[in-house]
């Protein structure tokens, strides 16, 4: 038989892997308390402000899964990739719009506002003077730093997501210290807290092992 | 891996060249003045484009000063390691080397290396790659080196650990490296430091074997 | 309907996994043909943990069937010298199975899969578990 070390912990895996199959990495939300955006067709640009980390992304997601539209990614690199023509619908999501470049960001921003639309949107910098001047009404929320209670919710999900089922073994938990480490030292960001996790997560299912085989025993003392 | 051809050494034996020398760097900062220049100039002005220039040169000099000071009168250290990668849980000996430019005595020195293992992991969020690294193992060993008709010369034994880390492994998203850094503490050496890929296989040294000989 | 029998789930680098592999017959093969056209049993390693999964088959062989979809043959899947061992790391994972999948004509594949050990060459009757080496309790 062999020994998984995870199963052993009662986890099917690492909680906090990247997309891996059948474990907390499956998309889940814990609440940041913000309100519902208004309806479709509201001529209103609702912006979420984070720093990298923050969960803005996941929180459009969260939104977009309720009141789909169709979604709109701005990405660094190639350059040119972020001329990529914006849909304009009557509800629109969009992350990263700060990196769209302003004379497409104006233009766009001028058309939802002609047609009346609702944009969703994430960035890292303020836009509402420019889509105040463009026509549209703006609603802000901005996204701190995760607190001690966000992480210590968003990582217990992942890790109860994770635990093998029907199994005599005790639940795999993150202790209060673990969390309080990790919240200090994520230095605000839920994926740095993630990351943190997987490698305290890989660390104590390692080091916990008893290694009783008796196969083993043997053979190094042969 | 590379060879030097201006030393031999033995056979089954390679000579390491370090990873990020001088010269990479040196190439680098070459790039980054090129590609400051073709941005500053048109927007800035030929004045401002050579001041943001002086002053990448100066950034550059500043962080890399005992590289730079090195490479005066020191040749690129090399790393002589086995052919073949190092088993999982040996005890290989190393022998780091460095020539003078010029002729000079040497008294014995200190060396100090830290063997690494660490993981490479590479995922995408979106369309952003992101990368991140995480030392596995890390571990010092010290050594006593002395002056030689080759230059510097230290040989050192270090434990490649069979308990952490893993062989190495370089797949697309997901890497595993081992590697050896060296500094040498003395205050008429060379202080800057380099650092070796030293490969490790997925072989099992016969000392954590089962059945273990009689030695 | 698929049966994997391994001579062991652990395999040094350089060695084989072993094994017979059986499916039954879901036809008489006369007046019915099965619609199981042939079996791919393959050896795959893949990653787990913060990276994007790497995945690649490292060994592969073929069986076809015969009318009545039975098979019943013995294997022997190589596991190449430098190939990656299973590991438990900070980051990475890296996990083997082995998996049978058969064709079936105008239907879903069947598969199975098993996890198995690949350990380093010289670490048989020392692992029981993914790298890195166990320590002994104190």
């Amino acid at each position: 038989m062999i020994v998984d070390r995870y199963v052993a912990h009662g986890l099917q895996a690492n909680p906090f892997a990247v997309g891996s199959q059948g474990t907390g990495a499956q998309f889940f939300f814990v609440e940041r308390d913000l309100p519902d955006p208004p309806l479709a067709s509201s001529c209103t640009l609702v912006q979420v402000i984070g720093d990298k980390g923050a969960g803005k992304s996941t929180q459009l997601e969260c939104w977009r899964r309720r009141a789909p539209g169709p979604y709109h990614y701005v990405p660094p690199r190639p350059y040119r990739s972020r001329w990529a023509r914006p849909p304009v619908e009557q509800r629109v999501y969009a992350d990263e719009i700060d990196r769209m470049p302003a004379l497409l960001r104006w233009r766009w921003m001028r058309k939802l506002a002609s047609k009346g639309a609702t944009v969703i949107a994430g960035t890292h910098v303020d836009l509402e003077s420019v889509a105040k001047r463009a026509g549209l009404c703006v609603v802000t929320h901005r996204l701190g730093p995760a607190d001690l209670a966000t992480v210590r919710a968003v990582l217990s999900e992942r890790v109860r997501r994770a635990a093998v089922h029907g199994i005599a073994a005790p639940a795999f938990e993150l202790t209060e210290a673990e969390m309080v480490d990790i919240h200090q030292r994520c230095d605000g960001s839920l994926r740095n807290a993630e990351i943190l996790a997987h490698e305290v997560v890989a660390r104590r299912v390692r080091a916990e092992e008893q290694v009783s085989s008796s196969l083993v025993a043997r053979a190094m003392r042969s | 891996m590379s060879t030097d051809p201006s030393l031999s050494p033995p056979e089954e034996t390679l000579l390491l060249e370090p990873r990020d020398s001088l010269r990479t760097q040196t190439f680098t900062l070459a790039f980054v003045l090129i590609a400051v220049s073709l941005v500053a100039f048109p927007f800035l002005g030929l004045q401002w484009a050579i001041v943001i220039c002086v002053a990448v040169l100066l950034l550059f000099l500043l962080g890399s000063r005992n590289s730079v000071i090195a490479a005066v009168k020191w040749k690129q250290p090399s790393l002589q390691v086995s052919s073949t990668p190092y088993d999982l849980g040996s005890t290989p000996t190393v022998v780091y080397c460095r020539r003078p430019k010029r002729v000079r005595d040497i008294s014995p020195f200190n060396v100090e290396c830290l063997l690494v293992c660490e993981e490479k992991v590479t995922y995408r969020q979106g369309t952003d790659t992101r990368t991140d690294k995480r030392r596995v193992f890390e571990r010092r060993f010290d050594g006593t080196g002395e002056g030689s008709t080759e230059g510097l010369v230290a040989e050192l034994e270090l434990e490649i650990s069979a308990h952490m880390g893993a062989p190495s492994l370089d797949l697309p998203n997901n890497e595993v490296v081992w590697f050896a850094e060296f500094r040498i503490s003395d205050a008429q050496l060379p202080r800057d430091e380099h650092t070796f890929v030293i490969k490790v296989a997925p072989v099992l040294d016969p000392a954590h074997r089962v059945g273990l000989q009689d030695t | 309907m698929m049966q994997l029998e391994l001579d062991d789930i652990v395999c040094p680098i350089g060695h084989h996994f072993r094994g017979t592999l059986t499916r039954q017959p879901d036809a008489d093969g006369l007046s019915s043909t099965s619609k199981a056209r042939s079996v791919r049993l393959v050896l795959r390693m893949y990653t787990e943990g913060r990276g994007d999964t790497d995945r690649s088959e490292i060994a592969g062989l073929n069986f076809d069937l015969q009318s009545h979809g039975g098979l019943s043959v013995p294997f022997a899947l190589a596991v190449p010298e430098g190939s990656p061992i299973s590991y438990d790391g900070t980051l990475i994972r890296i996990k083997y199975e082995i998996e049978a999948k058969v064709d079936l004509k105008l239907a879903r594949d069947e598969k199975f899969a098993r996890q198995v050990l690949v350990v380093p060459e010289g670490g048989m009757g020392v692992y029981d578990r993914p790298h890195p080496l166990p320590r002994l309790a104190s």
